[in-house]
């Protein structure tokens, strides 16, 4: 199945929002 | 449109997806080495008591990139990787929209799109009227009008489908493109600089006058962080309008009889409308809505910057001055007087609402 770059790129941020809205992910630095 | 097949199917001796870890890691590699070197010459400032220039980690990647693919070139290997860019640069903008209130999108991309439509009429008039004085072929034409009002390469890759166009004329138009996107990361930020514009006029500026997301992101932020994300919102802005200019155009073309049917015009507008949008205002409504605590606020606020720290390298990788300079003179010649024209016209625009709306 190909899934558009768009579509990758706000399924990752999802998974991104929801490991830091849990709390599994914390405190990146920049 | 553009597509990745990641995580994609074990169809050869590797899965698909292992092909662009090489290529991911180069850009990592490039643009933390942007960061670095960024911080380095600051800290030598500091201990030598000297006051030397800041040069943004934004510049530093695009350069490294610029000498890495200039010299030594881009190994087949980190090919696929590098590509990733485009991935970076949306999942970045998605993550921007955590440091934007809804309202705030709403009012400045409202007043964006208001000069978007604006600078949309004048760029799809004035590179018709450059292209016919060139005599260069209508679809060239077509391509670099969609490619200098909207936005850049994806423009005219979604356009050269929907207009039925050559593959050549495609590449002389996102050459032309590019070559003039590479240019603006360095001319904007010192004419900004000289005019003294606010973080919101130059970064709305850019938003308006770079083409390719990628340049205009990096054109921004190369001012200040502050820039960055008005050159951000400014530009998605814009690139909210790609279906229907795209659809306008392909009709024309249909009513040419050069062009490929349109049955079905809505779904052709949500085909070719940037999904990342969707996802950059969900963010944003999710922020507004108070979802997201300030620490969780500044994690994904600096996960976007990991993100464009990659799309910065990427940008720098993926521009060969070669290849620019063996295309044509003609659409060069074009897309520069023309970009030239639309920079200074948006300025001028930007300038006079700067004044006006006290930007």
């Amino acid at each position: 199945m190909r899934i558009s770059v768009d579509w990758w790129a706000v399924l990752a941020a999802g998974v991104v929002v929801i490991l830091i809205k849990t709390g599994l992910v914390a405190g990146i630095p920049w | 449109m553009t597509t990745l097949t990641y995580p994609a199917t074990a169809t050869g001796r590797l899965p698909q997806w292992v092909h662009i870890v090489p290529g991911t890691l180069l850009l990592a590699v490039i643009g933390f080495a942007g960061k670095v070197t960024e911080q380095s010459i600051a800290a030598y400032g500091k201990a030598h008591n000297l006051t030397l220039p800041n040069i943004e980690y934004v510049l530093w990647a695009i350069v490294f990139g610029l000498v890495v693919s200039n010299t030594v070139g881009v190994p087949a290997i980190f090919r696929t990787g590098v590509e990733t860019y485009e991935f970076w640069l949306k999942a970045g903008i998605v993550l921007l929209g955590v440091r934007f209130l809804l309202g705030d999108v709403v009012k400045l991309g409202g007043a964006s799109l208001a000069c978007v439509a604006l600078e949309l009429a004048v760029a799809i008039a004035l590179m018709t009227a450059l292209g016919r004085a060139f005599g260069l072929s209508p679809k060239l034409i077509s391509l670099l009008s969609i490619g200098s009002s909207i936005c850049g390469v994806s423009a005219i890759i979604a356009a050269k489908g929907a207009i039925d166009a050559d593959d050549e004329d495609a590449s002389y138009a996102m050459a032309a493109i590019l070559a003039l996107g590479a240019v603006s990361l360095f001319v904007f930020p010192l004419i900004g600089r000289a005019l003294g514009m606010s973080d919101h006029a130059y970064g709305l500026w850019v938003g308006l006058a770079v083409d390719n997301t990628a340049e205009a992101t990096a054109a921004g932020a190369l001012y200040s962080d502050a820039a960055g994300k008005f050159a951000v919102l400014a530009k998605t802005a814009r690139n909210a309008t790609i279906g229907f200019v795209v659809l306008g155009y392909a009709l024309y073309w249909v009513r040419q009889h050069q062009g490929k049917e349109i049955d079905n015009k809505a779904a052709f507008l949500w085909q070719k409308f940037p999904k990342f949008v969707l996802g950059f205002i969900v963010i944003s409504a999710l922020v507004t809505a108070g979802g997201f605590t300030q620490s969780q606020v500044t994690d994904l606020a600096n996960l976007s910057r990991w993100a464009f720290l990659l799309t910065f390298a990427g940008v720098g990788l993926r521009t060969n001055v070669r290849d620019l300079t063996k295309q044509g003179w003609r659409p060069l010649v074009v897309g520069v007087v023309g970009e030239c024209a639309i920079a200074g016209l948006t300025l001028a625009m930007v300038l006079v609402a700067e004044r006006r709306l006290s930007l």
